[in-house]
C-alpha cells in the first residue's frame, strides 16, 4: 500500500488494495502522511550552533524524515491487479445474494428470460466499445 | 490513448461508488453481476438478470486458456470436469420446464460441489514475492475465472430450480449460507497471496 501511495500514477492501486485488506484511510495522500508522521525525525546537525543543544531548548531545529518505499515491478502489479479482478468478480457475486437475502428488496424471477437481449447487448459493447 | 502501454486497473469502490481508475474489462464483466433495476413502475425493485449469456462469455475464455496452455495431468483432469460440467449447464438451460429440467439443474449443481473442492486444491500456492512470474499469473487467473464460473453455474442453477431459496434465510443451511460458505477460502487465497 505505501509503494502505491508514494507514486502519483500507481495511486489508483492504492485504493484497489485498500478494498481488499479492508483497512486504511481511504486517500492515498491521508496514508501517506499517517505514514511520513509515524517515521521518526532526527535532527539535522547544525553547524552555525554554538552552544549544544542541551544548554537551550528553547531553540528551532531542523529535523529530517526519510521515507523509505519499495518501487514493485510491472508484473508484481500484474499480479496484483490479478488478484484484484478475482475479489471483486467474488465481491459481486456476493452483493449479489445479499441483495437477495435482503427482505426489503422485492426481486422478479419471471422476468428474467427477457433480460437476456439486454445482458448479450451488454457483454457486445464490452468486446467492442465502438459498437 | 497513449496509456496502452500501462497496467490497466479500475473497480467500483464501495463507499463513494464511483469507479476509480481506468476500467478493466474483467471487472466490468463483473459488474454485470447484480439485479437489475426495474423502470417502470412495478411492485418489484429488480429483475434477477439472465445470466448466460455471461456465463457464456467466460466459458469461451476458459475455453481458450484450456487450448493455449494445459498440458500437466491435473489440468486435463479439470478442463474434462469443467467441461462436462458446462455440458450438463448447457443441456439444461435448452429443456422444457419440468420435472426433468429440475432434475438436470440438480445434477449440474451436485456436479459442481466436487469441482469446487478440486479448483481449490489447484489453486497455487501462496508464494514469495520474488517466485512470482508470469506463468503464476495466468495459472491464478485461469483457477479464479473458472472457481467464479462454476459459482455462477450454481447460482444459475439455483434461481432457474430453487429460486426462492436462493436469497431466503431458513433455518436450516439455506442456500444463501451454503453458497457462501465457499467465499472465505477464496477471499483467502486473494488477499494471503499479496
Amino acid at each position: 500500500m505505501l509503494s502505491a501511495a508514494s507514486e502519483t500514477e500507481l495511486a489508483t492501486y492504492y485504493t484497489m488494495l485498500r478494498e481488499m485488506n479492508d483497512q486504511g484511510p481511504e486517500d492515498p495522500d491521508a496514508y501517506l502522511a499517517q505514514h511520513v508522521r509515524s517515521i521518526e525525525a532526527e535532527t539535522l546537525p547544525d553547524n552555525n550552533r554554538i552552544m549544544p543543544l542541551y544548554y537551550n531548548f528553547d531553540v528551532t531545529t531542523a529535523k529530517q524524515r526519510k521515507v523509505t518505499f519499495t518501487s514493485f515491478s510491472s508484473l508484481h502489479w500484474r499480479m496484483v491487479m490479478t488478484l484484484a479482478q478475482i475479489h471483486y468478480r467474488v465481491s459481486q457475486l456476493e452483493s449479489l445474494l445479499e441483495s437477495l437475502t435482503d427482505g426489503d428488496t422485492k426481486v422478479d424471477f419471471d422476468g428474467t428470460d427477457a433480460t437476456r437481449a439486454q445482458v448479450e447487448k451488454m457483454i457486445e459493447q464490452l468486446a467492442d466499445p465502438e459498437a | 490513448m497513449n496509456n496502452n502501454l500501462k497496467p490497466f486497473i479500475g473497480f467500483r469502490d464501495t463507499v463513494s461508488g464511483q469507479l476509480a481508475g481506468p476500467y478493466i474489462s474483467e471487472n466490468q464483466l463483473s459488474e454485470l453481476i447484480r439485479l437489475l433495476p426495474v423502470s417502470r413502475p412495478s411492485p418489484v425493485q429488480y429483475v434477477f438478470p439472465d445470466l448466460s449469456p455471461l456465463i457464456r462469455h467466460i466459458h469461451g475464455q476458459i475455453a481458450g486458456a484450456f487450448q493455449t496452455y494445459s498440458q500437466g495431468q491435473q489440468d486435463k483432469q479439470l478442463a474434462e470436469e469443467y467441461e462436462l460440467i458446462f455440458t450438463h449447464w448447457n443441456r439444461a438451460c435448452g429443456m422444457e420446464d419440468g420435472p426433468k429440467k429440475e432434475r438436470a439443474w440438480e445434477k449440474v449443481t451436485d456436479m459442481a460441489d466436487p469441482l469446487l473442492i478440486h479448483l481449490r486444491q489447484a489453486m497455487p500456492k501462496a508464494k514469495s514475492v520474488k517466485d512470482w512470474d508470469e506463468e503464476l499469473i495466468k495459472n491464478i487467473e485461469h483457477t479464479g475465472r473458472l472457481y467464479t464460473e462454476v459459482l455462477l453455474f450454481i447460482i444459475y442453477a439455483r434461481a432457474a430450480y430453487e429460486r426462492a431459496s436462493l436469497g431466503r434465510v431458513s433455518p436450516c443451511g439455506n442456500t444463501a449460507g451454503r453458497l457462501r460458505r465457499y467465499w472465505p477460502r477464496i477471499r483467502g487465497v486473494t488477499t494471503s497471496d499479496r
